[in-house]
Order: C-alpha cells, then structure tokens, then sequence
C-alpha cells in the first residue's frame, strides 16, 4: 500500500490483480449485475488509487479497507439501480476464478480464504449467519433485520454479535495473526 | 481490551464492523474509543477484519481485461482532474437527494479529498465516453477498411487464379510445342538418315483422277523396315475415315500405317513396313476406315513406284 501510495503503478497493478477477483465476487453477490459490478471495481480501484495515502496499517488490514471501500459503493450502487432493472445474473465459472488478470498464487489464497471463511460460516448458527449475511451483503440495521425476519430486535442483536464474535474466534483460530493482531 | 466493555459495547463494535452502524451508534463508538484507549480500538479493528472476511464467501469473479485496462487508463489520465461536467453535477445532486430523502444504512468512511473525486469521475466516465466513441468510429473505420481490403483480396485472387490458368496454359502449350519440335527435328533426323542410307528407297507418290492435286514422297529403307511418307494436297479425310499407305510387293498389296492430313492436305507417316515388304517397289495409299484395312477397300488416290 506504501508503493500505491507513491503512485507506484506496478504495486499498484498487483494489488487489483491480487483482490480484484475477491472484489468482484463480492460486489457480484450485492449487486447482482456483472456490467454494474465491474463499473463499481473501476470505481472503487480508483478511490484507492486516489486515497492509498491515507491509509492507516496501524487502523486495520489493507484488504479489509479495500472491502469495506468495496462494500459501501456497492451498496451505494444498489440502491441507485431501479430493482426493477436488476436481473440475477447467475455467474459461471467461465467467469469464475480464473482469470487472464490473477495468478495462480492469488486464486489459491482467495480460495483458501473462501474456504476458511465457509468453513467458519457453518461454525455458526443458521440464524447468526443469517443476520450477518443481511447486514454484511444487504446493509440492512439492526432494526431493519428484526422487521424483515420479524424477530424481537433484541433477539437480533444478540444473534449479530455472537455470530460475529464465534466467526471471529473461528477465524483467528485458523488465520492466527491475520485476523487477530 | 478494556475488561469492564459490556455487551452493548460489542454490540456497538459489531454493527461497526458489519458497516451498519447508525450515525448515533458511530458516534457512541467514538466516544468510547477515545475514553477506553488502545484496547477498544484494536478490538474493533479485530472485528471489523473479521467482517471483511465474509466477502471471501461469495465466489471470487475474475474482472473482465477491459475493467484493468480502463482503470489504468483512467488513473493515467487522472492527472490533471477536469471539472464536473453537467451528467455528473446531476449525479452528485441526486446522491445528495438520495443520501436527504433516505439515509444510509452504511456508515461512511471518512473520504479526505472527497472533493476531487467526482472531477475523477466525471472524468473517467467523460473519458470512457470518448474512448467509446473513439473505439466506434475506429470499428467502423475498420470494418469499412477490412470489407475493402476483402474484396481487393477478393479480387486478387480471382486475378491470380487467372494469371495461374493462363500460366499452366501457356506451360503446356511451349510443352506442346517444344514436343512438336522435337518430334520434327527427330523426323529430320531420320528422314536425314533413312536418306542417306544407301539401300533406301524413294518413290514420288501423284495423285489420281480422284485426288490429281495431290502428291507425296516417300522413303522407304527394306533393311529396317522402316518407311517415311509426306503428303501434299490430300482432301481432308472425312469424319471415320483414313488414308491408308500399301506396300504392293509382287504385285500384291501389303498394309501399311493409317495417316490424316491437316486443312492444307499435308500429312505424314513413320511406318514400320509390314512383313514381305522388301520387295515392294510400287506404293498406294487408299481412303480407308479410320480401323484401317486388310485389304485394300478404297479407290487409290495417290500411287507411285519406287525409284
């Protein structure tokens, strides 16, 4: 992120390379449109282009500051788009992983990063998962959740946070120092 | 991490992490950051990392070549940010209408800078909209020029063709021609050695009342067997039929060789002279079928001894 952040273009290059992928999946996952998807991974890049600077290791991992870029103009995209021009664009393995821009060390880590997280995911509850799936993807509160799967709020609120909290223990347990600094 | 959190500060650094937070809980996030110190930060750190994790379990989507090459194309010419143009002012004023109407559920990073990035993108999207443009006409410029050149190439090819038909006629004819001249030169070589040869024969064949133009000569060598006729003045053979050389040896007639003439009558023969024909010394030559004939089935039009 430091040679980003000195305009360095090829550091820059191997950063999209490396979770460009993870992105778009990602952002596939919210928007449900792989033109507007791709459109919103232009956009997001190019913030991080323009903001590499002011990223701070010392507040959190280079990939979840990208994610989290990632996650809020996809969801700021979302809700632009008339549903009514969404379409559920099943995605094929043509456009899976594989891709002319990763390399095969990047496929490996984003697989095994997937499975991890999958394999943490059914650590947790159906519920709890649930919950977490409706904030991280739809970017839906707390409140907004309780009224959509008409549960108590409290009820809610105790499932996020133990969910998040045995992910997390699941996670650090196979991650280590990479989720648990 | 401060140990007196309780379970309403997990659940302020849960919705945190999960990027729902309302304004009032991010606030209440930061107080309580800036009161507990280091240990608070870094467990929100921790859980956000956490929550960042859940991406990996949607399935990873290579981009599209097109998306990296536009990205470096835009940051290359993002050095000198242009200002908004009208489509993006309307943008940013219904984003601000939007964020009024309907507040995000997302909370906000902070965006130092923020106000170069619409000029960004305004000027990507002005510059992907040229590029489009540009790339169209390019398409169609070259789409225009790949039809010309497909029927140039279309062209060429049909002249090549030409020029290659023309080429293995022409080839075949100095083939034909150079055939025709090594059999004449080979004919002049014979007739050179059948004429000097000392026990040859000659013999100048006139035409008959049927044929009184025509006439021909003959050369004639009974050690070889071998025989030479050039005719003169023959009328065409008809369609089926063929002048017919005989050797008449005591004063019978021996078959020899079939011949035909061109439009001029002029005709000619390499024969090997039939069995008992080195006694010929008198010669005719008949109208016969073109199969030819044992025996003599036409009236003689040419006729001659030998000399």
């Amino acid at each position: 992120m430091r040679c980003v952040a000195a305009r360095d273009e090829a550091a820059f290059g191997k950063l999209y390379d490396r979770y460009a992928a993870i992105c778009l999946g990602f952002m596939l996952r919210i928007l449900h449109n792989r033109a507007e998807a791709e459109d919103v991974l232009q956009e997001v890049y190019l913030q991080i282009w323009q903001q590499a600077s002011n990223y701070d290791i010392a507040r959190g991992r280079a990939i979840t500051w990208i994610l989290t870029i990632a996650r809020s103009r996809a969801l700021d995209r979302l809700r632009k788009i008339d549903v009514r021009d969404r379409t559920v664009t099943a995605v094929t393995h043509e456009q899976s992983i594989r891709g002319a821009n990763t390399t095969a060390i990047d496929d490996c880590l984003n697989l095994e990063n997937a499975e991890i997280v999958h394999a943490a995911l059914n650590g947790i509850s159906e519920k709890q998962r649930q919950t977490l799936i409706l904030a991280y993807y739809e970017g839906l509160t707390q409140t907004q959740i309780a009224e959509r799967l008409d549960e108590p709020l409290g009820t809610i609120k105790t499932r996020m946070r133990n969910g998040l909290l045995k992910l997390h223990g699941l996670l650090a347990a196979k991650l280590g120092n990479e989720i648990n600094r | 991490m401060n140990a007196t959190h309780t379970e309403e500060h997990d659940n302020l650094f849960v919705v945190e992490a999960l990027g729902v937070a309302t304004a009032d809980e991010a606030r209440q996030l930061d107080a309580l950051i800036t009161t507990h110190g280091d240990g608070y930060a870094a467990r929100s750190r921790e859980l956000s990392d956490t929550a960042a994790m859940l991406a990996f379990s949607a399935m990873p989507v290579a981009p599209q070549q097109e998306t990296r090459a536009r990205l470096f194309a835009a940051i290359n010419a993002n050095q000198s940010p242009t200002s908004l143009d009208e489509d993006a002012a309307q943008d940013a004023v219904e984003d601000t209408s939007a964020t009024q109407a309907q507040p995000s559920n997302v909370y906000q990073l902070p965006v130092p800078k923020v106000t170069s990035m619409p000029g960004i993108l305004v000027m990507r999207r002005s510059t992907f909209t040229m590029s489009a443009i540009a790339a169209s006409v390019l398409m169609i410029a070259l789409a225009g020029v790949a039809f010309a050149m497909w029927r140039r190439a279309d062209a060429a090819q049909v002249q090549l063709a030409q020029v290659q038909n023309q080429a293995r006629i022409n080839v075949a004819r100095e083939a034909d021609e150079a055939k025709r001249i090594a059999n004449e030169l080979m004919r002049e070589r014979e007739a050179t050695s059948a004429f000097a040869a000392p026990d040859s024969r000659f013999a100048k064949l006139k035409g008959t009342a049927t044929a009184p133009a025509a006439r021909a000569n003959l050369i004639f060598n009974p050690r070889t067997n071998s025989a030479m006729l050039y005719s003169h003045a023959l009328p065409p053979a008809p369609e089926g039929k063929a002048y017919q050389i005989w050797y008449i040896a005591d004063g019978k007639p021996l078959p020899g060789g079939l011949f035909t003439t061109n439009n001029e009558g002029d005709g000619s023969l390499r024969d090997v002279a039939p069995s008992g024909s080195d006694a010929a010394s008198a010669f005719a030559v008949t109208l016969e079928d073109a199969l030819g004939a044992l025996e003599p089935q036409g009236t003689p039009v040419l006729s001659g001894v030998a000399s």
